[in-house]
């Protein structure tokens, strides 16, 4: 048993041993015949007769021994080297498309990979889960748990590792002569940072007695609060800051590197959080992370967690409406951000079968050069099957060459990234580092491509007819089934290519008709803030009255600043960032459902908002102070929502009202109709806006706008009159509106342009493959072209004829890629509101791709056509 | 690739080879040899069926290979039966027989 695997396993040993016995054989055989009388030389001649064809024997040996696989293999891998040895330039341009594509496929998994496999750099990442409750008779969203609960779950539960809490609010760090600002906080149960590998790279973690009910407040800054708020300062650790108006020890700063669910800005332990509630079980703020045991299952811990959950639920007084969600972390990844990673990935791919494509038909025009070299193989008895796995071995051999340079290409391109890449990206480097599923993706992809491009064009050139082959001379036999197979490649990948350029060609009509959407804003002259009006311990504040009086004092003293010449304050703003929605019924055109009713966008705003914006009012007038006052509400429309709904007459003084899921608000008139302004930039039918005053109902975040000719000198003493009006406000965000806008925008424009840049190299590759095909068909048909020329055919009747192919290849490709394209389109529809029945992109796209591809197929036909009938005749 | 007939030839070839190989251990050579002298010169084995027979047989685990010098002086490469692959003879040969009747009884009829 040993003694046959080791010979198994040594493929020269056994090529000896047949070598030896049929030397034996060749001489006992000699031998006997000269015996019989025949001459030496005689009985050597007829002996070698007799033995036949000495190679294809061995083959023949080898096959039966059953080693065949490794050793031909290795013996295919030889050839396939020497093949591409002698044809260098072919090779390379091979492994060179191969490994780009390859290459970039790989980066783009290696983020995918990253971000479902290792969000966060812990060694447990994948026994993450969090935990949180759900509300059964409400289908509203997700609850944190309560105290109580978080303390029962962390006692009694046997499938945890550890089992932690925190609760997230805002943290107002002031010191003395410095205005005071607002960041996000976590407040931590004890175990919390520790569980995620988090700790300071400056400083301490926070001790057993920071934890305790009525230690002295510590906290832990982040590093960007260190570098922007602190100034790096050496001495941070001990510095005593008033934190929510109470003095507070910094203890330590996060190292830079931290990635942190959510990623909060600071961390004091949980008791300090002052809004938390220690005794009553229907306050559910606390979001809980545990680490499951080795053993256990995210089915066990759900299961236990309910059991325990119910328990409590039973007790009186207690909830029952609630059931435990426990996720794992995978679980929480945002859609939309898989769904953009899978469309780059889908992209990336689409364009690597288009270069794969490409390298098929490539392997089809050399497959007819060595058509001659093929026949002779099989006239001297190689069988179909050895013929095509040995082209089939040297297609995966350059594939496999390909993978290496596309291994080389992505770790470069990860390294370049990392270095030149956005500061920000740093903490998720961990994220693309290569791991086994990226080596497994890349090998995959490698192996596959091979086969997938050798396999048919070497399935069509082995079906060869030898006495034809060998005798004939003309080309025509073989490409004309291969014509066949090479169309079907450029139909294929034309049609990648459309629903590639389509999709970035909405991506990038989107971006561009969003920047220029709104231009009446003065974007340079607006200064905006995020300012949250929370009480002392950092609890949104629940005094709707003086909540609504802070902002109009604010208001009315930003407008006093010399340079300011408006200010307003609004729950959104509208032209610049997102704008909700509600439903809302017209007076006297009752709505019989109310969730058919039409969504309209709806922003609260203080007056001189439209005039800080640019927007002017048509009719009517603006809002007042005293406007909410008196028991009537009124609201300002655009003129877009007036002609929508009172169309041909004055909408002053008509009425509607939005609708909730509960009951219906009060009627408001309108007092005023603005023109119009687009309230999501990449909507065109969002310029139906309605605007609301402010009332005592204001939402947690308000945003402030203040216009002035240098909004950026102004931010500081926009500062000191909000805190000169209460010291504790913070103030977030600061920034101007062209600053906000061209954040905004950068996102957009990056996965345009990504989009735009694989769809242009998709163009330029199916456009190399027509090409490649037209030249190889017009080569081919060089002897047919020298006959029609010298029966009197005209140059350009040659060419429409040549060119009238690929153009109906390209109009097939264009027909089976547009529903895909539109297929993709309306997922993008829904994450960026683009619209996918752009009418202008769609004709931009297949006219300009037709005009390419029609270039590729005409170009070499061109040349076909001017030949000289006598050169083309005699060519052959 | 194969047929049944091809199958049954081959099956018949290996017999032959078995069988060849029950009086004693031989070589490639000795083995054709046998063959011929045997059937009085109907069975010129053709060596590009007798080397891939000899070695699926010895794949097989039916017949082992050993090398040793040939009558005249020769490196040569002997095979013997080894117990499976007498057991083995003995199934094709009485299958055989079987069969031969069969045809026999079927032509003559």
């Amino acid at each position: 048993m040993f003694k046959s695997l080791k010979r198994r396993l040594r493929p020269s040993d056994l090529e000896s041993r047949i070598d030896q016995e049929m030397r034996f054989h060749l001489e006992e055989h000699i031998e006997s015949l000269v015996m019989e009388g025949m001459s030496s030389e005689e009985a050597r001649l007829t002996a070698l007769r007799e033995f036949g064809n000495v190679e294809a024997l061995k083959e023949e040996c080898r096959d039966s021994w059953g080693m065949w696989f490794i050793d031909s293999t290795i013996r295919y891998l030889k050839l396939a080297v020497r093949q591409m040895i002698k044809h260098k330039g072919f090779a390379s341009v091979i492994i060179l498309t191969l490994g780009i594509g390859i290459g970039v496929n790989t980066m783009v998994f290696s983020v995918l990979n990253g971000l479902i496999f290792k969000q966060m750099d812990i060694a447990n990442w994948e026994n993450l889960v969090r935990v949180s409750s759900q509300n059964l008779q409400k289908s509203s969203g997700q609850r944190g748990v309560s105290y109580l609960d978080f303390r029962d779950f962390q006692e009694q539960n046997n499938t945890f590792e550890g089992l932690e809490a925190a609760t997230g609010s805002q943290v107002v760090i002031s010191e003395e002569r410095e205005p005071p600002i607002g960041y996000d906080i976590r407040f931590v149960s004890s175990g919390y940072l520790r569980l995620l590998e988090t700790h300071p790279f400056v400083g301490r973690d926070f001790a057993v007695e920071d934890h305790k009910i009525g230690a002295v407040p510590v906290m832990i800054i982040g590093y960007r609060v260190w570098y922007d708020h602190f100034a790096q300062d050496p001495d941070i650790v001990g510095k005593s800051v008033t934190a929510n108006g109470v003095p507070a020890t910094i203890v330590g700063v996060m190292s830079k590197d931290l990635v942190h669910p959510s990623w909060p800005e600071c961390w004091m332990p949980l008791n300090q959080d002052r809004s938390l509630d220690r005794e009553n079980r229907h306050k559910r703020n606390l979001q809980l992370i545990g680490i499951l045991k080795k053993d256990a299952t995210i089915g066990k811990a759900r299961a236990e967690l309910t059991v325990i959950a119910q328990r409590i639920a039973s007790l009186p007084g207690n909830d029952e409406s609630f059931e435990v969600v426990v996720q794992t972390n995978r679980e929480t990844i945002p859609k939309s951000i898989l769904i953009l990673i899978f469309l780059i990935q889908g992209s990336v791919v689409f364009v690597f079968l288009i270069a794969c494509a490409n390298v098929a038909n490539l392997m089809i025009g050399r497959a007819i050069h060595r058509r001659f070299e093929i026949s002779v193989r099989a006239a001297m008895g190689a069988t179909r099957w050895q013929l095509v796995r040995q082209l089939v071995t040297e297609s995966v051999a350059l594939s496999l060459i390909g993978g290496l340079l596309g291994l080389a290409i992505s770790v470069c391109g990860i390294h370049l990234y990392s270095r030149l890449g956005p500061p920000g990206i740093r903490p998720f480097m961990h994220m693309l580092s290569m791991d086994y599923r990226v080596f497994a993706f890349l090998a995959a992809i490698s192996l596959l491509s091979g086969i997938l491009f050798g396999l048919f064009p070497a399935i069509r050139a082995t079906r060869i007819d030898l006495n034809s082959t060998l005798n004939e001379n003309t080309k025509t036999s073989i490409s004309r089934r291969g014509g066949k197979l090479t169309g079907a490649l450029v139909v294929f990948q034309f049609a990648l290519t459309v629903a590639l350029l389509t999709n970035a060609g909405l991506m990038v009509h989107g971006f561009l008709s969003g920047n220029s959407v709104n231009e009446f804003i003065p974007h340079d002259e607006i200064l905006t803030a995020i300012v949250p009006r929370t009480t002392k311990t950092g609890a949104p504040s629940t005094n709707g009255q003086k909540k609504l009086q802070f902002y109009r004092d604010l208001v009315h003293r930003l407008k006093e600043l010399p340079g300011v010449t408006h200010a307003a304050v609004g729950s959104s703003m509208t032209g610049l960032i997102g704008t909700d929605t509600k439903r809302v019924e017209i007076e006297d055109s009752p709505i019989r459902n109310s969730k058919n009713a039409e969504q309209t966008y709806v922003s609260v705003q203080s007056p001189d908002y439209l005039s800080a914006l640019g927007l002017p009012i048509l009719i009517g007038r603006d809002f007042l102070d005293t406007d909410e006052t008196q028991g009537e509400h009124v609201s300002i429309v655009t003129k877009r929502f007036a002609d929508q709904h009172w169309p041909g007459q004055s909408a002053i003084g008509k009425r509607f009202r939005f609708l909730s899921s509960r009951d219906s608000g009060p009627w408001r008139s309108v007092v005023g109709v603005s023109s119009n302004i687009l309230a999501a930039p990449l909507d065109p039918d969002s310029d139906s806006v309605i605007f609301t005053p402010l009332d005592a109902k204001l939402p947690l975040l308000m945003f402030l706008l203040v216009r002035a000719p240098n909004p950026q000198a102004q931010a500081r003493a926009v500062w000191e009159v909000v805190q000169d009006l209460d010291p504790a406000q913070p103030l977030r965000l600061l920034q101007t509106a062209q600053e906000l806008k061209d954040m905004k925008e950068n996102i957009l424009s990056q996965v345009g342009s990504l989009f735009s840049s694989f769809a242009f190299i998709a163009m330029a590759m199916a456009s190399m493959g027509v090409y490649a095909v037209a030249a190889q068909s017009s080569a081919s048909r060089v002897k047919e072209i020298g006959v029609r020329k010298a029966l009197g055919a005209t140059a350009s009747k040659i060419q429409s004829l040549m060119v009238s192919r690929g153009i109906k290849q390209l109009i097939s490709g264009m027909v089976i890629g547009l529903p895909l394209a539109f297929a993709i389109a309306l997922v993008l529809e829904n994450m960026f509101s683009l619209s996918p029945k752009e009418p202008l992109v769609i004709a931009t796209v297949a006219l300009s791709l037709l005009s390419v591809g029609t270039l590729a197929c005409w170009l070499p036909a061109r040349k076909a056509s001017i030949a000289n009938p006598r050169d083309s005749l005699r060519m052959e | 690739m194969g047929n049944k007939s091809n199958n049954l030839l081959l099956g018949a070839l290996e017999m032959l080879i078995l069988k060849a190989l029950v009086s004693e251990d031989r070589h490639g050579w000795g083995i054709s040899k046998r063959l011929k002298q045997i059937s009085s010169g109907t069975f010129s084995l053709n060596i590009g069926s007798l080397y891939p027979a000899l070695y699926r047989l010895e794949k097989k685990g039916l017949v082992e290979s050993y090398p040793a010098l040939s009558e005249k002086g020769r490196d040569a490469r002997f095979y013997t039966l080894l117990p499976k692959g007498k057991k083995h003879l003995e199934d094709q040969l009485a299958n055989w027989r079987e069969f031969s009747i069969a045809v026999e009884a079927v032509i003559l009829s």
